[in-house]
């Protein structure tokens, strides 16, 4: 699908248990009321299938769980181009991480021009459990549901060349 | 150190303390002989069978499709399969055809993975996919096309691809309509060309020869390939129903790993997998598969584990052929599942993981909660002969730098298709000498 260049594709990842769901649910929050001129996606731990999904769209942000030790529900707010300078922190168990999955991308020439990691402290996957989402993490969830809302309003518009 | 004054040589290869897969490797020569290997397996199936205990049979399908991220069908197909031999259920001829088309899809999409993501970076002397992708970009990129049509079959089928939960006892909660299956054949006839450069390609690497005595086992069914039914064959002389698994092997606890190995009773380790089911059911291909796989040069039978990837693109192939072969004839069933009465009894399946041979044993009480539940992944059984592998390379390791050994190891672990958190860990390489 190909949204143009000018459009933003936000795509929250990660899979249903515990606190590891708080990509999809930020996604599911943003998609009540989705910023103009943005096109949210709920990706349940899509693998390297991320790669289709940003095809097309100029400009992604991304929103998962993640672990760096910080204190739980930490937002930590990561340009695209910073991947290289992340070190594990992304979970997955199966198919090839965020991480990977994004370096992959950009060795096949296949990443977005520009974009945001938002990923979510998940406290080295403190709650991976069947009860839904910690009362910690939803805190969590809202601020990052506000910076993908502010990174959108500060995105939006036209790619510049430089 | 120059290489005589080696008298005792360890290496282990390190592991990963995540979720399914962890395994590690420790080997220790001892003046240019093995007398230590052990291939720790963490992953914990048994804990799922805990988990079943108690659970309404209908619950089963689901909870199982949770072992595996990249198998969730087989462990689904298994059950059903027992279940419903257990409650006496005949499921519609057309709902067998989409269970087919169903394991279809998981073959291509966890084939695809492996052949392109995991096994070929080896065999082309790169240290990752991504190194791979710079050298070949047009290689992973069929890999990822070919995947993602496997991917839309499951997820048509199973409501998603990852975790897919259309699939109950007695057939589908929803049966897809003809159009909904006719929009899947344009990228189907697509990955089959793909497969065919896959397969042209795999064929073509370096692979090692290391053929031995292995006694390789899968499922041989009268007429198909082999995927959810058929008796168990073996390339030693078994012929036996499906059933009568636990007559044929055995399983035993050993200290290191949390997965029992399985032996073949009064013999020893077997293989299960596309090699083993390609070895097994060569004429149960049809004409234009085997063709393609007689093409390659590569001789079938064939008792060399480094031509598992070759197999496993041979499987592909036949896996694209049979999905069109699927959705050219379907018909909608009358509807998407048969009823049942869930009653107390016991019951048993084995159907064709793309790992190889996956057993499920259930039984249950008078309202049809389980009481007990075994499963017998393909992992497991396939554990003492990956070992077996081992001692047989590990002679060539004693005069290799670390790097060298690793990636030895690791290929010929790999040629078992263990799943990627196992694959991308097996990374950190540790050497002692005493």
């Amino acid at each position: 699908m190909d949204i143009g260049q000018g459009l933003i594709r936000v795509i929250g990842v990660g899979s249903p248990l515990g606190d590891d769901a708080a990509g999809l649910e930020a996604a599911r929050e943003l998609a009540k009321s989705p910023p103009a001129g943005c096109e949210i996606i709920v990706a349940d731990r899509p693998g390297v299938g991320l790669i289709e999904l940003m095809d097309g769209a100029g400009t992604v942000i991304l929103i998962d769980a993640a672990s760096f030790g910080s204190p739980p529900a930490t937002i930590h707010d990561l340009d695209l181009s910073d991947i290289d300078a992340v070190d594990g922190g992304f979970f997955s168990s199966h198919d090839l991480g965020l991480v990977a999955t994004l370096n992959l991308a950009r060795t096949l020439g296949r990443a977005p021009s520009r974009g945001r990691i938002i990923a979510i402290e998940d406290a080295a996957c403190s709650n991976p459990s069947f009860e839904g989402i910690s009362p910690a993490m939803r805190e969590g969830i809202e601020n990052a549901v506000l910076r993908v809302r502010e990174w959108v309003a500060r995105l939006a518009g036209p790619i510049s060349s430089g | 150190m120059p290489s005589t004054e080696r008298k005792t040589r360890t290496i282990r290869l390190g592991y990963v303390a995540r979720v399914e897969g962890e395994v590690a490797l420790q080997l220790t020569m001892r003046g240019g002989r093995v007398s230590d290997l052990k291939l720790k397996i963490f992953e914990p199936p048994r804990f799922f069978e805990a988990f079943l205990r108690g659970r309404e049979s209908r619950e089963v399908p689901d909870l199982v499709a949770r072992i595996c991220g990249i198998c969730p069908v087989a462990y689904q197909m298994s059950a059903v399969h027992a279940l419903e031999a257990m409650f006496g259920v005949s499921v519609d001829p057309a709902v067998r055809m989409l269970r087919r088309l169903y394991y279809c899809g998981e073959w291509i999409e966890s084939h695809a993975l492996h052949v392109h993501m995991l096994a070929a970076p080896d065999f082309l002397g790169c240290e990752s996919i991504f190194t791979m992708a710079e050298r070949n970009r047009e290689a992973v990129e069929r890999g990822l096309r070919i995947k993602k049509t496997g991917n839309a079959i499951v997820a048509l089928l199973g409501g998603r691809s990852v975790h897919p939960v259309g699939t109950c006892v007695g057939g589908f909660t929803r049966a897809p309509r003809r159009q909904e299956l006719a929009a899947l054949r344009e990228d189907l006839k697509r990955a089959r060309d793909d497969v065919l450069e896959c397969l042209k390609w795999v064929a073509g690497f370096d692979l090692p020869d290391r053929s031995g005595d292995i006694e390789f086992v899968s499922l041989r069914h009268p007429d198909e390939y082999p995927m959810n039914e058929g008796r168990i064959v073996s390339s030693k002389g078994i012929d036996a129903p499906a059933d009568s698994f636990d007559e044929l092997f055995e399983e035993h606890q050993v200290s290191y790993s949390n997965a029992l190995h399985a032996k073949v009773r009064g013999r020893g380790a077997y293989f299960v997998g596309p090699l083993a089911r390609v070895n097994l059911n060569f004429d149960r291909l049809g004409a234009e598969v085997a063709s393609a796989a007689a093409d390659t040069g590569i001789p079938w039978p064939n008792s060399n584990p480094y031509t598992s990837i070759v197999a496993r693109a041979v499987e592909m192939l036949y896996a694209v052929h049979e999905a069109l072969r699927i959705i050219d004839a379907y018909d909608p069933p009358g509807t998407p599942h048969a009823d049942f009465s869930p009653r107390a009894a016991t019951g048993r399946a084995i159907t064709e993981a793309p790992r190889g041979a996956l057993y499920h044993f259930y039984e249950t009480d008078d309202a049809g909660l389980i009481r007990r539940a075994r499963i017998v992944p393909p992992t497991s059984q396939n554990q003492a002969q990956i070992e077996a592998d081992l001692r047989g390379l590990a002679p060539q390791l004693l005069d290799r730098t670390h790097a060298e050994a690793t990636r030895m190891c690791e290929m010929a672990i790999r040629n078992y298709d263990p799943c990627i958190s196992c694959s991308t860990h097996f990374l950190r390489l540790r050497i002692e000498r005493e």
